[in-house]
């Protein structure tokens, strides 16, 4: 039996505000995506839909930077975490998304994202931690994920989203 | 490998730095998974799940309780930052006298709304060392709360401590209900 954390794809997005992993092969347990992005504005925010659908999205996120608490209903896609731009040269933020039974035509489809959002020393802006839930009310299986910029913002060169997936035995 | 009740895979013989141990998958009638016999040959351990029981509390989750070795001493505590209703920001400790790790820990989806099942992770350092007390970290969600919530629902993070030297050997994933057929709890092994 092959190692259970395969390597799907990478996309380094830089100077488009969006971009897709397709054809996510159906022989997986679970999707995890690493991300390492910045943007060239001041700051945005991760957001991802699934098959390109834009609707039935709702979440619940913590943000570590004044405990803030709140959730969002008929959403238009995942909002995860911030992403680094101009408020803080040379960051990166650093985040890992779990995507849970994204095969099965069965069940709703839920996403946990880690969100690492540093701030230069120093500067006023914020330094962020985020844990955020999302579901997407659909039973249909995940085979593309669109991922972009929820402000617009285009990626900054250096950019990186890598795509696994996990096996159960 | 026994799990009890349950349709579930054996250990099989993996290479890699990441591998699968062996996974549960629900039938509708089990509320326990038993993972025994876990191999003492990797680093740390990783469990990955997508939950749903049967239990009709009527307007609460169910919970995934774990149990080590089939310990039933006090000798679990789990930390915990989650949701709840409001939104609000909620701590809990659930100090020295658990005999499993169950409050405030992974949520899991009772029986309604439909489709809709807890998810979570929870990665276990240091399992086989027989020296070393065990910790653990998990992040978890449940979305079927906030249907009946005012659309609230909940997410959580943690840690957990079993205050025990002895290498965890089995690891047993208990409900109020029984696991539906979507459910799934996975047994992944990491070396380092």
């Amino acid at each position: 039996m092959p190692a259970t954390f395969d390597y799907i794809a990478k996309a380094s997005p830089s100077g488009v505000a969006a971009f897709s992993f397709t054809n996510i092969p159906q022989t997986y347990t679970d999707l995890v995506l690493l991300i390492s992005a910045r943007v060239t504005s001041a700051y945005d925010i991760t957001a991802m839909q699934a098959n390109g659908n834009s609707s039935n999205y709702s979440a619940v996120y913590y943000e570590g930077s004044g405990n803030t608490v709140g959730t969002g209903t008929a959403e238009i896609s995942f909002r995860m975490g911030y992403i680094n731009g101009t408020n803080h040269p040379n960051m990166w933020n650093a985040d890992i998304v779990h995507i849970f039974n994204y095969a099965n035509a069965n069940v709703y489809k839920t996403v946990i994202s880690e969100n690492r959002y540093p701030a230069v020393k120093g500067s006023t802006q914020a330094f962020q931690t985020q844990f955020k839930a999302g579901l997407w009310k659909n039973t249909a299986a995940i085979t593309s994920l669109t991922i972009g910029t929820a402000n617009g913002g285009s990626y900054a060169s250096g950019s990186v989203y890598t795509l696994y997936g996990i096996r159960k035995a | 490998m026994p799990i009890i009740g349950t349709i579930a895979s054996s250990y099989l013989q993996a290479t890699g730095d990441f591998v699968s141990l062996a996974s549960a998958t629900g039938n509708g009638s089990s509320t326990s998974f038993l993972f025994s016999n876990i191999p003492q040959t990797y680093s740390h351990l990783q469990i990955r799940y997508w939950g749903k029981s049967t239990w009709a509390p009527g307007t609460i989750s169910d919970v995934l309780t774990v149990r080590i070795n089939e310990d039933t001493s006090q000798l679990y505590r789990v930390y915990s930052v989650y949701t709840g209703v409001g939104p609000s920001m909620n701590f809990s400790d659930t100090g020295t006298t658990q005999n499993k790790w169950g409050d405030n820990f992974l949520m899991l989806a009772s029986n309604s709304p439909a489709y809709v099942g807890g998810v979570g992770v929870l990665d276990i350092y240091n399992y086989s060392s027989t020296t070393m007390k065990k910790s653990a970290k998990f992040v978890t969600a449940d979305p079927a709360d906030g249907y009946y919530n005012g659309n609230y629902w909940n997410l959580g993070f943690g840690s957990a401590q079993w205050n025990s030297n002895s290498a965890i050997t089995q690891l047993r994933f208990m409900a109020n209900g029984a696991f539906t057929s979507d459910s799934y709890v996975a047994l992944y092994g990491i070396r380092t």
